[in-house]
């Protein structure tokens, strides 16, 4: 294939756009810098009337919202999903990875919850607490400025708690809780959880001229017209283009690899246009890979430089490895105390208006790394599916099981706001054998990239804590009287454990360190070895937490955005 | 509160005008050019991508069911909810039925022809849509209550459940439908918790420590500012 050349030179190339690429290159075109941002799917503004599906009404879709093409349903923002046409993957037999992918300006962020939680102090040393997994190079006193400047700018609600891992921020007021809020956060108080009011990054009180204030839809997940949540599109990469700096945003451009000199210097990135299928190449005096963690493991394995045959930045033989997301398990039922209920407009921000951050002592117990737990319920807009779980309700209350007609209608209406759920959200620990590659029987997408295989497994650490995780759910689901959905599930069900991938926090697969024997980029995010490449993206966490991993994507990408700035006028670049 | 003024003042005046800026063009010269083959369309209800608008495209200009077919499922649909035509019931199944077939295809289109069979065997060859009301309701009763403590259920059964989920969706999905249940959402507004009378009956009150930090709506619109500690001055 032609590979065709042009002769302008970036000062930097950003591999993709959302939460590392987005801030990373609003830092570096706030900064004067001329960048180019390659992004593998469409533009996409939530500001633009047409492009709009937050406000619609689920009558508007012809499947009423289902979720056929889109995994959240027909009108969340996030194109993509953990299948895309034409550009598949693999797993070990045996294995599990689902891999969620979302090609559009501002990527996964037009989807995410917005949970907006800072890691704490132990979260970055937790192999000095446990002995498990890596510390990562840097501490939390390092990143707290960054979080800092990223409180302020974006915005986030909550409330400073003084608790030593869940540390206090610069938080915008927090909404007041919705009734099944209050009500699940007085039972898990009953059963020794506490909970506390949520942080997310959603604008409650005027932060700055750029954002707008919230008007409580409840559809964050839709991409919010006034800019009241944080997506990446519209609270980076626009102001980005809006910036002092030149933006050149290359749209449904699939980046392939990067482009290296004979030293291992990168000089550019090639793509493959989706709109022609032929190869091309831009130049870039820095490259920043931003592409989501094993995007951005599969681009360093698909490049290669002399010395550095298997993958660039590889020469440790950890690219790809220590992949681990947050384990996740849901629990849900019905609540006969909730039933019959005031009608109200009860769907106040885009998520949880409350959560319990981990409160337990792991010292204590028999699984080294905590969860948070999350809640959901109330009076939201009907969708596809709805009344699905009348037959359950009905049995739940005694009702005669089934029917039809104007009977059915009033039972279903009295049901309503009283079906709760809660999730836990936890911390993996990081395995040498968990991991992607290239896939080695050669296999590539319909763009001509070589594909990913995955290897996936939880181990002994992750199912005591499911099973500590259910046994806490369905107490302060007892606690409050809940009819509960499903028995609890067993070791044959992996203790009700989602599988890897599908809570969509995925981290590790380019992992930070001192020690360029064991781990790939140094405390800046730049590969050990090539002078000029970074990685903005959770790649480069060596832990996660149980946490969401955004805010500290976020974090990490001003504070490296503004190291390029310094290291480039310095000349070191 | 006014809602149109809330939603004026609230959707044009809390942010500028967006500046949409420089996504490169294309150029066949040999530029590096990004571009748009793969545009997402804006038609109908939000951004589509190529693949969506396509996919529902092609969708819509093929036919499942036939006319009788049709025709069974809305009289049996307005039986599970009377009034379901009127919310798009044997239309939203036409649609499911090719969007989703592997779920919906041979669930639907088997379960009419169990009907009709049924129907026919008992009431001298009669399609279920020859049977008068009482005999289609003797029917329906028969299959609209399953055993809750059975593991399996009889296919007249399985199939009255499925067509009961599809009514109770393209219902309540519906005006109708959600004008009915009562759910007053889906509008700006300015979220201050429950009312008192709600908080009152299910014996729930703020936890005195939070109260005052609740963001005051009244002041939202003011610019937040922080001592050194982020504590809100």
């Amino acid at each position: 294939m032609q590979i065709k050349k042009n002769d302008k030179e970036y000062d930097a190339i950003i591999v993709g756009s959302g939460a590392g690429g987005g801030m990373t290159a609003r830092r570096l075109a706030e900064n004067g810098l001329n960048i180019a941002i390659i992004e593998a799917g469409p533009y996409f503004d939530p500001q633009d009337n047409e492009m709009r599906t937050q406000l619609r009404w689920p009558y508007e879709s012809p499947r009423r919202g289902a979720s056929t093409t889109r995994p959240f349903g027909d009108f969340n923002a996030a194109f993509g999903g953990w299948d895309i046409p034409g550009e598949p993957y693999t797993t070990t037999p045996g294995t599990r990875f689902e891999w969620f992918r979302s090609r559009m300006l501002g990527g996964r962020t037009n989807h995410w919850g917005r949970i907006s939680l800072r890691f704490g102090p132990d979260d970055f040393k937790h192999y000095d607490k446990d002995g498990l997994g890596a510390n990562w190079p840097i501490t939390y006193d390092e990143i707290k400025p960054w979080y800092e400047k990223v409180d302020k700018l974006i915005g986030v609600f909550g409330t400073n708690e003084g608790l030593h891992n869940d540390p206090d921020g610069f938080f915008l007021p927090p909404p007041k809780p919705r009734l099944h809020e209050m009500l699940i956060s007085k039972h898990a108080k009953n059963v020794g959880v506490p909970f506390i009011p949520s942080r997310l990054s959603i604008v409650t009180k005027k932060v700055n001229d750029e954002r707008g204030l919230c008007f409580y839809c409840a559809q964050c997940s839709r991409s919010c017209m006034v800019k009241a949540d944080f997506s990446s599109s519209s609270a980076l990469v626009i102001p980005a283009m809006n910036s002092v700096g030149q933006v050149d945003l290359y749209t449904n451009s699939m980046a392939r690899e990067v482009i290296t000199d004979s030293t291992g210097r990168a000089t550019g990135v090639s793509y493959v246009s989706k709109e022609d299928r032929r190869e091309y190449t831009i130049k870039g005096k820095v490259v920043v890979l931003a592409a989501g963690s094993c995007e951005t493991a599969r681009l360093l394995l698909n490049s290669h430089a002399p010395g550095q045959e298997n993958g660039l930045g590889n020469g440790s033989g950890v690219v790809g490895r220590y992949l681990h997301d947050s384990t996740g398990l849901n629990v849900s039922g019905f609540v006969p105390s909730l039933m019959d209920r005031k009608r109200y407009n009860e769907d106040g921000v885009g998520g949880l208006h409350v959560y319990a951050p981990w409160w337990g002592d792991n010292k204590k117990l028999d699984f080294p790394r905590g969860y948070h737990i999350e809640v959901w319920g109330g009076m939201g807009m009907p969708s596809y599916g709805f009344g699905g779980g009348i037959l359950e309700m009905q049995r739940a209350v005694g009702e005669r099981v089934g029917g039809y007609g104007r009977k059915m209608l009033d039972e279903m209406n009295r049901y309503y706001g009283a079906y709760v759920g809660m999730a836990m959200r936890g911390e993996s620990v990081a395995m040498y054998d968990n991991y992607c590659e290239i896939d080695p029987s050669g296999k590539v997408d319909e763009w001509g990239i070589p594909t990913l295989r995955f290897n996936y497994n939880w181990t002994d650490y992750e199912y005591k804590q499911a099973q500590h995780a259910q046994k806490t759910l369905r107490s302060i689901m007892d606690d409050m009287g809940a009819e509960l959905v499903s028995a609890e599930p067993g070791k044959d069900r992996e203790y009700g454990l989602l599988a890897p991938g599908e809570i969509i926090h995925e981290v590790g697969t380019a992992r930070m360190g001192d020690d360029p024997k064991t781990s790939v980029t140094d405390r800046w995010g730049k590969l050990h070895e090539s002078p000029n490449v970074f990685i903005s993206d959770a790649a480069t966490f060596a832990s996660q937490a149980d946490k969401n991993p955004t805010w500290t994507i976020l974090a990490l990408a001003w504070r490296q955005g503004d190291h390029i700035v310094e290291e480039l006028k310095k000349m070191n670049i | 509160m006014d809602r149109r003024k809330t939603l004026k003042t609230l959707l044009g005046g809390a942010v500028g005008t967006a500046f949409i800026g420089t996504t490169t063009g294309c150029d066949r010269n040999g530029d590096p050019v990004p571009a748009s083959a793969v545009e997402a369309e804006t038609e109908g209800y939000g951004l589509r991508t190529a693949y969506e608008a396509e996919r529902e495209e092609n969708l819509r200009s093929e036919r499942f069911f036939s006319d009788d077919e049709l025709q069974t499922l809305a009289v049996l649909g307005n039986i599970i909810i009377p009034g379901v035509e009127e919310s798009g019931f044997s239309e939203f199944c036409e649609f499911m039925a090719k969007d989703q077939p592997a779920v919906h295809a041979t669930r639907l289109r088997g379960g009419l022809a169990w009907l009709n069979a049924d129907s026919s065997r008992r009431y001298d060859g009669k399609s279920f849509t020859e049977l008068d009301d009482e005999q289609r309701i003797a029917i329906v009763d028969e299959i609209a209550y399953p055993d809750p403590e059975a593991t399996t259920q009889p296919p007249g059964v399985q199939f009255f459940n499925h067509a009961r989920y599809m009514a109770l969706t393209a219902y309540y999905t519906s005006r109708q439908g959600i004008d009915d249940l009562g759910y007053v959402g889906n509008q700006a507004n300015v979220w201050d918790g429950p009312p008192q009378e709600v908080l009152d009956k299910h014996g729930l009150a703020y936890d005195p420590k939070w109260l005052p930090l609740y963001v005051d709506q009244e002041k939202r619109t003011e610019q937040i500012q922080w001592d050194d500690q982020g504590n809100i001055i």
